[in-house]
């Protein structure tokens, strides 16, 4: 373990702060110490390079070093964040893990009775000793998705990072590529990496103000009740240099009230999935939601509006579901639409399982919602298909109202707002009001895919 | 007791003047029981009649309290479309409603 290029990274970061959780900080000497005790009580304990290892942990000293000393001994890692033990038992299923290792506070380990012979792409990474990342499609319901990396494919664009004196604060899941690779990232470079006690909005922002964070990654859905939450006014966000934003559209309304609140910081937008990694890209400007692909390790093109991709930072494939998604050729099949703009920029437009046929016209909700945050009334929105005998479907949307008002007459002002700007068939038909989030934990929208009769 | 024709004509046309005055449709303005709502020389185009009908839907729910499907697979496939004119959408709504009242009784 001792001779990986990220071990001998945080050995030379070691006076550096690493991490601050909460009160306490920790500096990359820490880290190292930490991975080493957790590397002896893993061999002690029997766990060998290619075991299968559910991992329930956090963004926490522990956690974070779990998850390495687990990659030293070359061990294969599901990381898993679901609270529910049900929800927890259908990943330790689908990843056959043969170790339950804990690491929220004191470290437990304990081996699971294996239910069936290892999966081939475990014995290939065994084979080969490389460490692998087991990770969970989320969203739909039912058995999870189990998908594989070779964590040497995955860190390999991170090795030649240059060291950097970033702060980065993290809040997305230990569990979730845009998280990982934040981290990565993060670690890569020697970065302090900030993780809030809590992600409401007002203390992500004094995390902000006090550790004088330069770097915050969040969804533009996070990135709503942000703004909406006064936070930003409350307190000193000068140091932020850099917003990224990506894992669902970005409203172009929304991208102007947080330019126009934070009009020094870079707003750059990231693309990733769960399969293929995250690809380095280009915004065309802080204004702008067009992006361009700028990656040595990914190859892309657009097939009847689709994102395709293939890098090299691609899962081996799935534990328990079809490559169905895959080409022959290893192109992968986002499900991303994207349209091409001028000088190779692109612009991604939606889910193709979310896109709604409205008597034969396509509608991305993006847009509709884009369109809805403008109106001063509206405080977050969440635009879906509902199925309709005349025009098989049509758009609707459920609303979280700014303020009491008679539901009537906003409606009637929200259809018309929406007239103003959308042709007739991508107008809401159906508004309904809500007051609980229209979000999951992962601060995406959740929204519920158009039924097909 | 039982819903009346006037109330089920009065939520169609007061929907059909606020589609007026909101899609600038004049002849929405001055409707009545024989303005045709949908075919040839009818005053809403398709997508209009969806939102025509959807605000019925919702009008007849929240004044009335009960929830019916105008637009359903059954009125769709009728010789004589119910939607032709506001007095065949009326008695048609209001056999949907009195169905539902009928069933809330029994």
């Amino acid at each position: 373990m001792k001779n990986t290029w990220w071990f001998q990274r945080f050995t030379d970061y070691a006076d550096r702060t690493f991490l601050v959780e909460g009160d306490t900080s920790y500096n990359y000497a820490a880290l190292t110490e930490r991975i080493e005790a957790y590397h002896a009580a893993f061999t002690e304990s029997g766990l060998q390079a290619g075991d299968v290892v559910a991992l329930q942990g956090d963004y926490t000293l522990n956690g974070i070093a779990a998850l390495f000393a687990l990659f030293g001994l070359k061990a294969i890692v599901a990381p898993i964040t679901a609270t529910s033990p049900s929800e927890r038992t259908l990943r330790e299923e689908a990843a056959q893990a043969q170790w339950l290792v804990q690491a929220q506070q004191e470290l437990s380990i304990q081996p699971i009775a294996a239910t069936s012979a290892p999966h081939d792409y475990v014995v290939r990474l065994k084979q080969t000793q490389h460490p692998g990342l087991i990770l969970f499609s989320s969203g739909s319901t039912g058995t999870p998705k189990a998908m594989i990396h070779d964590v040497e494919n995955l860190l390999a664009p991170f090795a030649h990072k240059r060291a950097r004196r970033l702060c980065i604060l993290i809040f997305l899941l230990y569990d979730h590529i845009g998280g990982l690779n934040t981290l990565f990232n993060g670690m890569a470079t020697g970065a302090k990496i900030v993780v809030p006690a809590s992600r409401d909005a007002h203390v992500v922002a004094q995390a902000i103000e006090t550790h004088k964070v330069k770097l915050l990654p969040a969804s533009p859905t996070f990135l709503n009740l942000f703004l909406m939450s006064g936070a930003a006014e409350r307190y000193d966000l000068s140091s932020l240099r850099f917003i990224t934003y990506g894992t669902e559209p970005m409203p172009e309304s929304l991208l102007k009230r947080i330019k126009q609140q934070l009009p020094d910081t870079a707003l750059i937008q990231t693309f990733g999935t769960s399969e293929t990694g995250i690809t380095q890209t280009i915004s065309r400007s802080s204004e702008s939601t067009l992006i361009k692909f700028d990656d040595p390790n990914t190859e892309y093109k657009i097939v009847d509006g689709e994102l395709w991709m293939r890098s090299k930072s691609q899962i081996l494939g799935y534990l328990n579901h079809e490559m169905s998604r895959f080409t022959a050729e290893g192109w992968f099949m986002t499900g991303d639409l994207v349209e091409e703009a001028q000088d190779g920029f692109l612009k991604i437009t939606g889910r193709r399982e979310e896109l709604i046929n409205v008597g034969g016209e396509k509608v991305t909700p993006s847009e509709v919602e884009s369109v809805l945050l403008e109106m001063p009334e509206v405080a977050d929105c969440l635009v879906y298909g509902e199925p309709n005998a005349i025009t098989g479907h049509n758009v609707a949307a459920k609303i979280v109202p700014h303020a009491e008002s008679d539901p009537r007459k906003l409606k009637r002002l929200i259809k018309q707002h929406c007239r103003q700007q959308l042709s007739p068939y991508k107008v809401p038909v159906r508004i309904t009001f809500v007051d609980e989030a229209i979000f999951g934990e992962r601060f995406k929208k959740l929204r519920r895919p158009t039924q097909t009769n | 007791m039982a819903t009346n024709r006037e109330q089920v004509l009065q939520i169609i046309l007061e929907t059909l003047h606020e589609l007026g005055e909101d899609l600038e449709l004049p002849e929405l303005l001055t409707a009545d029981e024989n303005t045709r709502l949908f075919g040839a020389r009818s005053a809403l185009d398709s997508m209009n009649l969806v939102n025509f009908i959807a605000e019925v839907e919702e009008r007849v729910s929240e004044d009335i309290g009960v929830d019916i499907l105008l637009a359903n697979q059954n009125a769709m496939s009728m010789t004589h479309s119910p939607f032709r004119k506001v007095a065949s959408c009326t008695d048609y709504a209001l056999t949907l409603i009195n169905k539902e009242e009928q069933a809330a009784e029994a």
